[in-house]
């Protein structure tokens, strides 16, 4: 039995809303995170490719939450998204 | 576009915190448009010279990796390529920074990236090919980065000839390839060692750290080099660069010996043999040498150089330029360009006989880039 994609909400903060043309949270569906993200990617190409890096990690100055758990030390393909979940994506507060 | 003519000079700033173009049509009052991708890192951004307005930016964001921008209306409106570049899987490796853009007379675009890596696109940066013949080099697991990164900063087509690039790798050396980039060559022969000034490399040995390198506009067999060891100058077919720095200050000194150091150097765009550089103090004091602007010029192919200063600051101005912060435009005589980190750009409209204020209060000046739209005149 094959694993059901999960209906998700992404929150992206105002400079990638900025850079791709988006005004609020973007619906997308994924089994995974890494899922969603392929699927955050083919609404908004190169989106993806602004949160992992070339190797598919999460970039470093990139913060990825699940709701209120903290995953951008996991691997995208590894996180499990249920219905109803929330991905935050934060960047560092950081960059003089 | 309605305000940038066919014939106006543009200045392209990279910035810190986005891209600023200038325009003129006299290069006397200059116009200010953007700045755009704002808050984002442009260390490189290119006035295409095949046609005179296509304008790539690298964006190298903090938070959100790098892309390729390009538009066709100086800055009205910006085009995304569908890929950035981006390194396989299997290498391992992830592009932390675009440090250059630059386009062949075929019009394929190419850039530089950190890690040091040569990307290709044929369709203006829509989409990527790795250089594996550079990028997966044996020996490079050898490459060791420098202050500024493992960057290849420095990318210089051959006039005439696609087969033929130079390349620029901090902390590396200079390689050149003449296959189109399947086999390349360490030319670092000749250069001095920094912390060992005696050693001199020869050629197929790596580390060293060029800094810039131009390409004479009219004989392109002939580079000019600006090194952290110093000022050198080599011709096509030798084993070796020859050290070129008579009339520069050098201010750099290390066990005995003297040198120039800085970040820029420019050919001058139809004048064989003239070259510009911007020494600084030394490697661990990158200010202008003495507190005092001033630009240095050859026209002999860098056996001396006279010093350039009127109408730049001479009393406590302490800039840095950087590596790409300095750049000739097109125009006969020649516009020269100079963009500080302290946000001011000084233009000459005269070859650098005399020089005033275009820019200031920008935020650091990354690079300068500058041409005629619709080609030179």
């Amino acid at each position: 039995m094959g694993v059901v994609a999960a209906k998700v909400t992404v929150l992206l903060p105002q400079a990638l809303r900025h850079d791709f043309g988006l005004k609020g949270p973007v619906a997308v569906s994924g089994a995974t995170l890494g899922e969603a993200l392929q699927d955050l990617d083919r609404r908004r190409a190169g989106l993806a490719a602004s949160l992992l890096d070339d190797q598919g990690k999460v970039r470093r100055n990139v913060i990825l939450f699940v709701n209120r758990e903290a995953v951008s030390h996991l691997n995208p393909d590894e996180v499990r998204l249920k219905a109803g979940d929330t991905v935050h994506v934060l960047p560092h507060v950081a960059g003089g | 576009m309605a305000d940038v003519k066919k014939g106006d000079t543009v200045v392209i700033a990279g910035t810190r915190k986005g891209l600023f173009i200038f325009h003129s049509p006299d290069r006397r009052k200059w116009k200010a448009r953007g700045p755009f991708h704002e808050g984002h890192e442009i260390r490189h951004a290119m006035l295409d010279p095949s046609d005179g307005k296509t304008v790539y930016a690298g964006i190298t964001s903090y938070h959100w990796g790098t892309r390729v921008l390009r538009t066709a209306d100086f800055g009205t409106r910006w085009k995304k390529g569908k890929e950035s570049p981006r390194f396989s899987k299997k290498s391992g490796l992830s592009v932390a920074a675009i440090w250059q853009l630059r386009t062949d007379d075929e019009g394929t675009l190419f850039a530089g990236v950190e890690p040091a890596a040569l990307f290709r696109s044929g369709d203006k940066g829509e989409s990527w090919q790795s250089v594996e013949g550079l990028n997966a080099r044996p020996g490079r697991k050898d490459w060791q980065p420098g202050n500024g990164g493992l960057c290849a900063h420095t990318v210089l087509p051959y006039p005439g000839n696609p087969d033929k690039m130079v390349v620029g790798i901090s902390s590396v050396g200079i390689l050149g390839t003449k296959d189109g980039g399947e086999s390349w060559k360490v030319l670092n022969g000749g250069i001095h060692g920094v912390f060992e000034p005696d050693k001199v490399m020869k050629d197929g040995e790596i580390g060293t750290c060029p800094h810039k390198i131009a390409r004479d506009a009219t004989d392109p067999r002939i580079l000019y080099q600006q090194n952290h060891a110093g000022v050198y100058s080599r011709v096509e077919g030798a084993d070796r660069w020859v050290a070129a720095e008579t009339g520069l200050p050098r201010t750099k000194v290390e066990k005995g010996r003297r040198w120039t150091f800085g970040f820029p150097v420019v050919a001058h765009p139809t004048k064989k043999g003239w070259a510009y550089l911007v020494p600084l103090e030394s490697d661990w004091n990158r200010v202008a040498v003495g507190g005092a602007l001033a630009v240095f010029r050859t026209k002999d192919g860098g056996k001396k150089w006279q010093r350039l200063s009127k109408g730049l600051p001479q009393k406590d101005a302490y800039f840095t330029v950087l590596r790409d912060g300095a750049r000739a435009d097109t125009n006969d005589p020649a516009g020269i360009y100079v963009g500080t980190t302290t946000g001011q750009v000084y233009f000459s409209r005269d070859d650098g006989d005399s020089w005033g204020p275009l820019a200031d209060h920008l935020p650091p000046v990354h690079s300068i880039e500058a041409g005629v739209v619709g080609g030179p005149n």
